[in-house]
């Protein structure tokens, strides 16, 4: 009677296995309490008679159906639709990172149609950054995930988007890994990259703290050692949108596994959280600024255009832990010391704010610029300033 | 209306009456295998492997008054092989039947009203593939239903009962 169309029985898109529905079935309490022949095994609840699902075995003839109607018994159980019962069975076993973008305008479960398109491209990068924080740790990765891990990282799926400010859902899959005797401890790519996403979050959210306390953009160099880079900061501050004006926060849940923390971990990146990430991200990037210091050395080039102006000066300088060639602009007066200091090879000093890029250093705001006389050259040197 | 379709609504009526009449619920989701018609369920089997079991069925409809060998006993009904392939062997977690409907020739003739009743027409029969063999044949596979073998509200009952235990009649 009915029409055939072929390929009915084509399993490549069936919604969920045998294994993924009887591991939901374990994990709300229900019990297998025999089997058919070997096609199927049966599952009840105590105290709950009604309560039965029937879990086919993969190869019977009729899976397809058979699965279909183990969801909607379940969904039956549960009074909810099938598709949601399928959506938590799936999410037991895949990583799952919901990142929720908190503003005024996307209160009503909508957002701006850019920052939209920005969430959801900058939900795949952050997944990559921790993917290739995995492999090296970086401030900056300038080149593309190894191949396992972008082959991994098109497997990820994008979740129905909930309401209630703006959620992005990113699915994880956690493939099984095959038990190999040497590899005794392996776990899935998926829950490392997950591992390396959390603590890269984490450090960050701590090094932010810290900077707001101290003012000191070296504890992001720490952060680098969990996972944290540029190109993670970069991802977030998408979240934040075009405008960089909202908040967010992101909320990982990991399936379930024996060697990994499966409490969701929560982290929330406030108004202020914005601009230090993106202050972090200049700095992973080498281009930042080291605000109020003093800086010591001996001048290596003098500048004066003819035609301009414009008085610049470079100091070989320590900044940090690195000498820097750092330009300084200075005033008539100040610039004829300069000459003189570095006719008889005297070091100058000067205090600002040290504008650090990738290939150069320039001092913002100059001030208090001297020559040092042998007499007063500082008890470590005279080369360097604080630390950063 | 197409007379085939036709045909087809008359048998899907045909057994949804008689498995109401059994108190067997049919199946509302949608069946997705295409050797599939309908499928009833029951419930209350309890103290038996399966509590709530199902049974499936492939319905043919035909008014073709030459099928029927009275001599053996059997309406010859030509299956075509996917038909035949997905309705044998026992690897199902649900058992599956095939039902065969013949209606008279005439259409008047399908259903007659009476002052107290309604008469449908005519018999329909049920076959288990269970235990055929596998084909060769290409295009079709002409099986044997017995005419002993009417498909009534009390032997879809049975069924059910048998299905309780993951088992065909």
């Amino acid at each position: 009677m009915a029409v055939s169309e072929g390929g009915s029985r084509d399993r490549r898109d069936l919604d969920a296995s045998v294994e993924q529905v009887q591991a939901y079935l374990q994990s709300k309490e229900w019990f297998q309490d025999g089997k058919i022949r070997s096609v199927a095994t049966i599952w009840h609840r105590h105290h709950e008679e009604d309560a039965e699902v029937v879990l086919p075995f993969p190869y019977v003839k009729d899976f397809r159906q058979r699965i279909r109607d183990a969801l909607s018994a379940i969904a039956s159980f549960e009074n909810r639709a099938p598709a949601d019962v399928l959506s938590d069975v799936k999410r037991l076993f895949a990583n799952v990172i919901a990142i929720r973008v908190i503003a005024e305008d996307t209160d009503g479960g909508t957002i701006p149609i850019n920052d939209g398109v920005l969430l959801i491209a900058k939900a795949k990068d952050l997944l990559s950054a921790a993917a290739r924080s995995l492999y090296a740790k970086r401030k900056q990765f300038t080149r593309g995930a190894p191949k396992e891990a972008k082959e991994y990282l098109e497997t990820l799926l994008l979740g129905q988007t909930e309401v209630g400010s703006y959620v992005v859902n990113v699915i994880a899959p956690v493939q099984a890994v095959p038990v190999q005797r040497e590899l005794a401890t392996a776990i899935p790519l998926a829950q490392a990259i997950t591992a390396s996403l959390v603590a890269g979050l984490g450090a960050l959210e701590k090094a932010s703290t810290t900077y707001e306390e101290h003012g000191d953009l070296g504890v992001f160099d720490e952060a680098v050692l969990a996972g944290a880079s540029s190109n993670m900061c970069d991802a977030l501050l998408g979240f934040s949108g075009e405008k960089h004006n909202r908040a967010f926060e992101i909320t990982v849940t990991a399936a379930s596994s024996p060697l990994f923390e499966t409490k969701p971990s929560k982290f929330v990146f406030g108004g202020k959280h914005v601009g230090v990430l993106e202050k972090a991200t200049s700095y992973y990037k080498g281009d930042y600024v080291l605000p109020q210091r003093t800086l010591f050395g001996h001048i290596t080039k003098l500048s004066r255009p003819r035609d301009e102006t414009s008085r610049t000066i470079t100091i070989d300088a320590q900044v940090g832990d690195v000498e820097r060639k750092v330009q300084v602009e200075l005033s008539g007066d100040e610039y004829h010391m300069a000459v003189i200091a570095h006719d008889e090879s005297k070091m100058v000093r000067v205090d600002g704010d040290v504008h650090v890029k990738s290939k150069s250093a320039q001092l913002l705001n100059p001030s208090n610029f001297g020559v040092i006389e042998p007499d007063d050259l500082p008890l470590h040197g005279g080369r360097g300033d604080e630390d950063l | 209306m197409d007379p085939q379709k036709q045909k087809e609504q008359f048998n899907y009526a045909y057994v949804c009456a008689l498995a109401a009449h059994a108190g067997l619920n049919r199946v509302d989701s949608p069946v997705d295998d295409d050797s599939i018609d309908v499928a009833f369920k029951s419930r209350g089997y309890h103290g038996r492997p399966i509590r709530s079991p199902q049974i499936e069925f492939q319905l043919k409809c035909s008014a073709q008054q030459n099928l029927v060998d009275e001599v053996g006993g059997v309406i010859k009904y030509k299956l075509s092989r996917k038909n035949y392939d997905d309705l044998r062997g026992d690897d199902f977690a649900a058992p599956r039947y095939l039902a065969v409907l013949l209606v008279p020739a005439e259409l008047e003739a399908w259903i007659a009203h009476n002052d107290e009743h309604i008469a449908l027409f005519n018999s329909c029969y049920w076959l288990s593939l269970k235990e055929a063999e596998p084909t060769d044949n290409e295009e079709s596979v002409t099986v044997h239903v017995p005419l002993a073998q009417r498909l009534t509200s009390a032997k879809l009952l049975e069924m059910m009962d048998r299905a309780s235990h993951g088992e065909w009649l």
